[in-house]
């Protein structure tokens, strides 16, 4: 009978040992989803406001909300306090924007000087967490900024096309000027920002300067390659036709750059002018990364750059625009391009889809621009289709 | 060490490493009356595997060959139009000696889910709102193996002990693009005791413990040229879409449950059991395979009873009575925030009356009537969708079992049912002024709240082969048909179920 108890008290052990895991214990939450009524207050910290209507209570922004889970936005307009009320939203983390135009008078009655293209916005602040357990308002500080910058990236085809097996030349990237004046492209860089995902290193949390393995940069040497307002220059990875290989590619041909790497065997259109290599660690060719990465221009001179590793590093004011994509975008944690040059992340396109990532069109004060927020998520849509030197829309 | 002991210990350490959920068993409607007749005692009414001894199988080896067919448009959003299962079980009990009894049984099992829409998760029939999928519909198949083994003592003449184990694994492959794959493994846990408090009255209880794991893999199916869509559902509606080919997901399920039995007996005049008890069952989901983030948690607290007992006013006529009844109180939980998500509670009662006359030695042959009710109250706070159903559902069956000749005997049985649905209600706060129908999930709902008929017809012949043993043929047909206006014309759910038993004199 002795073993008899044994096998009774050993029976409990082999099960235990098969479980994979046990479920930890919750309580049962008193709050529910979509209950709450989230407050988002904005002030202003520039003091500017302060100083012309006698309180830092910022009205009539322009705020947009979107969840990094679902992709929802909201947009609403502070009111006469300062106040954005949400309801039924569900508990998620929220890319925020919020902006507010300052206008020449306002500029002249806080700083003494009538200054145009200033606004207000959330440059410290853009991830926020609603949570229907809370009823705490949340602050948002809005501090004073430029416009936007007036050189962006206004689209990124890197995914390859569909029906073409894994044919993926024919990736591009296009830069638009969204200012008035005519800009100049030379020496401008492009680089990709490094990351080594099998052995799960970025530099994200890096406060000063944005680490790449890949340079690139616009020949010229200063005002050779004009780009007007509203114009998109396509820089390609292969300046063909990459329809003759890929029926559901597009042609490239008359790309108004080609990155040509000459120490390996890839192509070259002679008809369109190359791209300066600074550095590229590895790889046939100019070719980011499908699924995930982020690119980004600067402005600064290549012999500036700093040596790291087998890296270059750019400090982040040197940077004009920057552009990151994910694979999950609803998986922000595991962004690689620093919050300060992009909040979000736009993409969530796979391999060989023929899918295009171009900035939304705004307009502003009667002009059409590109819309350009520092946010990604909230800056970009993804188009079924590239349009390499126009817009989709 | 004695023989028996060593072959029962090598059975139970071989179990502790394979699984599987129920091995499949005949659809039986009655519950008082007919073959149920024999399962008025604490291994059937509350499952206190210290009765294994009052367990009704002979002392013969089982072999069983089973299939079992649904299909039809009458269903869930998340149940396949098609349900196909197929088995081969051995089982069978033996006295080791006058205070000891064993009971093993082991299966293989092939499930088919065809023509399923989005859902891969296997058991997307359950509350729990945390469930996955993709954009590409077909058909998925799960090969497993199911084992149990059972054990109950009699000690010092007054005490029963029984222990019982259900292991169960298989694994998962959805037939179509993008071919994800999944395995399960489930253990069920069973320790009872029994008092013998007089040779009539004996009670007892038992502690129940079950794991179910849940793996499902997006990762093997690297042809990048195909787009793949996947659906991770938390509520009715607003299911995240990702655009990605690789994912992976676990959901751990722990079920925590004890229950009181008792058992009266008096000289074949009366018999009855009862149960009561309740239990926890908490489910946590949880995606990616490096770096694992929850996607929810759900916990139901439930309490459960019921009563099944058999008077015999004479000798030759049973009347049975049968009453179980559950109280399940759910709620999940959002996987970064302290709030719910859902929340249902729902009360299921069920009583029974039967009765059975034994005409001859040949013929025997009853009638039992019963009612259902359900009253389900669904919180969806995720999606803002709020429902209620109180389902009613009334069935009245008759069968009769004829011993054609001394070998030869069948079973016939019919039932008929109607369930009705009253206080329905659907309210959507996030879309004002929808219908139920505008709803991609809608059938998850108006399957509660429908009206509907249910035919059942089975039959159930037994031939004995005298010095072989036996062979009998479970076959069942179920149709299922709503009368509601809300599903379209023609649309029913049909079932056969159907089993070819061995019993083989090896012992």
């Amino acid at each position: 009978m002795k073993k008899i108890y044994m096998i009774v008290i050993v029976l409990p052990l082999l099960l235990l040992a098969g479980c994979d895991a046990l479920v930890s214990t919750m309580d049962k939450p008193a709050a529910m989803e979509r209950t709450g009524t989230f407050k988002i207050v904005l002030k202003d910290k520039s003091g500017y406001l302060q100083k012309v209507y006698g309180s830092n209570v910022v009205s009539n922004a322009e705020v947009t909300l979107k969840s990094s889970t679902l992709g929802t936005e909201i947009d609403a307009e502070s009111d006469s306090s300062g106040t954005v009320t949400v309801t039924g939203a569900l508990s998620d983390q929220y890319l925020i924007a919020a902006n507010r135009e300052l206008s020449a008078n306002e500029m002249l009655k806080a700083t003494g000087t009538a200054s145009v293209n200033y606004k207000l916005t959330n440059k410290d602040v853009g991830l926020i967490t609603l949570d229907a357990s809370s009823n705490s308002p949340i602050q948002i500080d809005m501090n004073a900024a430029l416009g936007s910058s007036p050189l962006v990236l206004s689209e990124l085809y890197v995914c390859g096309p569909s029906g073409a097996g894994n044919y993926y030349h024919d990736k591009y990237i296009e830069v638009y000027n969204n200012s008035d004046s005519v800009l100049y492209l030379d020496k401008i860089l492009v680089a990709i920002v490094y990351v080594n995902s099998s052995l799960g290193i970025s530099y994200v949390d890096d406060p000063n300067y944005v680490h790449t393995a890949n340079i690139w940069m616009f020949p010229g040497n200063g005002k050779d390659y004009p780009i007007k307002p509203g114009q998109y220059v396509v820089c390609a990875e292969d300046a063909i036709d990459h329809r003759i290989s890929a029926p559901n590619s597009i042609d490239l041909s008359k790309a108004d750059f080609e990155f040509y790497k000459d120490d390996a065997p890839d192509v070259d259109n002679p008809a369109v002018p190359n791209m300066i290599k600074i550095f590229q660690s590895s790889g046939n060719d100019w070719a980011p990364a499908a699924e995930k990465g982020a690119i980004v221009l600067a402005q600064m001179s290549a012999d500036s750059l700093i040596s790291f590793s087998n890296q270059y590093l750019i400090p982040i004011d040197k940077v004009l625009d920057g552009v990151e994509y994910l694979d999950d975008v609803t998986q922000l944690s595991k962004k690689i391009l620093t919050p300060k040059i992009d909040i979000g992340g736009t993409g969530g396109i796979q391999f060989y889809t023929g899918k295009s990532m171009e900035r939304k069109i705004i307009t502003k004060n009667g002009k059409q621009r590109l819309k350009d927020d520092n946010n990604s998520t909230l800056d970009f849509q993804v188009y079924q289709h590239p349009s390499p030197g126009y817009h989709n829309n | 060490m004695n023989k028996k002991y060593i072959t029962f210990a090598v059975l139970l350490f071989s179990v502790s490493y394979n699984y599987g959920q129920q091995l499949k068993e005949p659809t039986d409607f009655f519950n008082t009356i007919l073959q149920s007749r024999n399962e008025i005692n604490s291994y059937y009414v509350g499952g206190n595997p210290a009765y294994l001894k009052y367990e009704s199988s002979l002392e013969e080896l089982y072999i069983n060959s089973g299939y079992y067919n649904e299909t039809g448009d009458f269903k869930k959003f998340t149940t396949p139009k098609t349900d196909r299962l197929y088995e081969i079980s051995f089982s069978g009990k033996k006295s080791i000696d006058s205070q000891q009894v064993f009971r093993g049984s082991f299966g293989v099992q092939k499930v088919e889910y065809r023509d399923r829409d989005i859902m891969f998760s296997k058991n997307a029939d359950s509350w729990n709102p945390f469930m996955m999928g993709d954009s590409v519909p077909g058909t998925s198949r799960f090969n497993g193996i199911i084992m149990k083994a059972e054990y109950g003592a009699s000690l010092f003449n007054k005490y029963l002990l029984g222990v019982s184990f259900n292991y169960n694994v298989d694994d998962g492959l959805k037939k179509v693009f993008p071919h994800p794959v999944s395995d399960h493994r489930y253990i069920d846990a069973r320790l009872g005791i029994g008092y013998l408090l007089n040779e009539n009255l004996t009670f007892g209880g038992v502690a129940c413990l079950s794991d179910h794991m849940e793996h499902i893999d997006y990762s093997t199916d690297q042809g990048y040229t195909t787009e793949t869509i996947l659906y991770k559902f938390r509520g009715y509606a607003n299911p995240l879409l990702i655009n990605k080919k690789e994912e992976a997901r676990y959901s751990y399920d722990n079920n925590y449950s004890g229950y009181f039995t008792l058992s009266y007996k008096n000289n074949s005049m009366v018999s009855g059991a009862l149960y009561f008890g309740g239990g926890i069952e908490q489910t946590s989901t949880k995606d990616d395979d490096n770096n694992p983030y929850s996607q929810g948690y759900f916990e139901n607290t439930y309490y459960k009873g019921g009563v099944n007992a058999a008077v015999y006013p004479v000798s030759n006529l049973l009347i049975g009575l049968y009453y179980d009844f559950e109280i399940n109180n759910m709620w999940a939980r959002s996987p970064a925030y302290n709030v719910r998500e859902m929340e249902n509670s729902y009360p299921e009662h069920i009583v029974k009356i039967g009765a059975e006359y034994t005409a001859s030695e040949k013929l025997h042959f009853g009638v039992e009537a019963g009612v259902d009710y359900a009253d389900y109250d669904y919180k969806d706070y995720y999606s803002q969708i709020y429902w209620k159903a109180r389902p009613v559902k009334t069935s009245i069956g008759a069968g009769a079992e004829y011993k054609i000749c001394a070998n030869f005997s069948a079973l016939l049985t019919a039932d008929y049912a109607h369930n009705s649905s009253s206080d329905n209600s659907y309210i959507n706060n996030l879309q004002p002024g929808t219908s139920v129908n505008d709803l991609m999930r809608k059938n998850d709902i108006l399957y509660y709240q429908s009206n509907y008929n249910q035919i059942a017809v089975s039959v159930v012949p037994s031939y004995y082969i005298n010095s072989f043993g036996l062979i009998k043929l479970y076959v069942t047909y179920i149709n299922n048909k709503p009368q509601n206006d809300i599903w379209p014309d023609g649309v029913k759910r049909e079932t056969i179920d159907a089993d070819l038993e061995f019993r083989l004199n090896v012992f």
